[in-house]
């Protein structure tokens, strides 16, 4: 196949499976052989929370969905567990719980810059893996310079919300789309796919996309 | 690739595949032992379980990988 396949993500930073998700498709690209181009937008699974939640991601699930503690560290275990099996060293002693509104916005900047994919990766890992904290303009400023986005244009950019319309447009799509969770994946405009599937299955779908593609074209 | 298809309301076709762990309102996934729930797939409307055979999903093709 000579032309990429595209492939639109919507995900949130602070959804675990998103990042497991991310690790898996990555896996069946590089298997697949072809060309794909990605492009990831914004999902906002909990607009209501504040930018500096009190309390840790423990409190935060229990009081979210109303569970206990415990309950709530047996999710963690087995997400954290499911991470490592991909390569992720999930740290949720550390995470700081906020609203990510600015780091999708953010995205959208780097999107513009031809450095979404980069910003997309350092902000996960920010998050999951470093414990910092990705809800605020001067952090997200810090991680987007360390992908080469000029500093002060992301401060700018977040101080004016220049891309909270390309934010809630994403939302909105995600709604036509009838998606009520992420990661979630469109390939080629056409079909979609939910969850952190297995590598082989994003496999089967590239390969499947792609063939239609080819037979499209011949 | 077997499983519960997608049901979407565009012109979007869902694929066939398994359920996978996705987050929600906070996040879960279909093996969570606290929400005994396999289908996580897309829902639109806030509509239950979608039982149909992948022809009858959504209002474009549909197609098993």
């Amino acid at each position: 196949v000579n032309e990429a396949i595209k492939v639109d993500i919507w995900s949130d930073i602070q959804c675990p499976w998103c990042y497991i998700g991310k690790r898996k498709f990555e896996a069946a690209v590089a298997a697949f052989g072809g060309d794909v181009e990605v492009e990831y937008h914004s999902f906002e699974l909990a607009p209501d929370t504040p930018v500096d939640f009190e309390g840790t991601p423990l409190d935060y699930l229990s009081e979210r969905k109303g569970i206990s503690r415990a309950q709530a560290q047996t999710m963690v275990d087995r997400v954290v567990g499911i991470a490592a099996s991909v390569g992720l060293d999930y740290h949720y002693d550390t995470i700081h719980q906020t609203n990510t509104v600015l780091a999708h916005e953010v995205l959208h900047l780097a999107r513009a810059h031809g450095r979404q994919a980069e910003l997309k990766e350092r902000l996960l890992a920010a998050y999951f893996v470093e414990g910092r904290h990705v809800g605020r303009i001067e952090d997200l400023a810090d991680l987007a310079a360390e992908v080469g986005i000029d500093r002060d244009e992301a401060v700018a950019a977040l101080t004016d919300h220049r891309y909270l319309g390309d934010v809630k447009a994403d939302v909105a799509q995600a709604a036509a789309y009838g998606i009520n969770g992420v990661p979630f994946f469109v390939f080629d405009d056409r079909y979609g796919v939910s969850g952190a599937q297995e590598s082989s299955t994003f496999l089967q779908v590239l390969e499947q996309v792609a063939a239609e593609v080819e037979a499209t074209v011949s | 690739v077997t499983g519960r298809a997608l049901k979407l309301p565009s012109a979007l076709v869902g694929l066939s595949v398994p359920a996978a762990d996705v987050c929600v309102d906070g996040w879960r996934g279909p093996s969570d032992p606290l929400e005994g729930d396999t289908d996580q797939v897309a829902r639109p409307g806030g509509e239950g379980a979608d039982d149909q055979p992948p022809e009858s999903v959504g209002q474009g093709r549909s197609v098993s990988v």
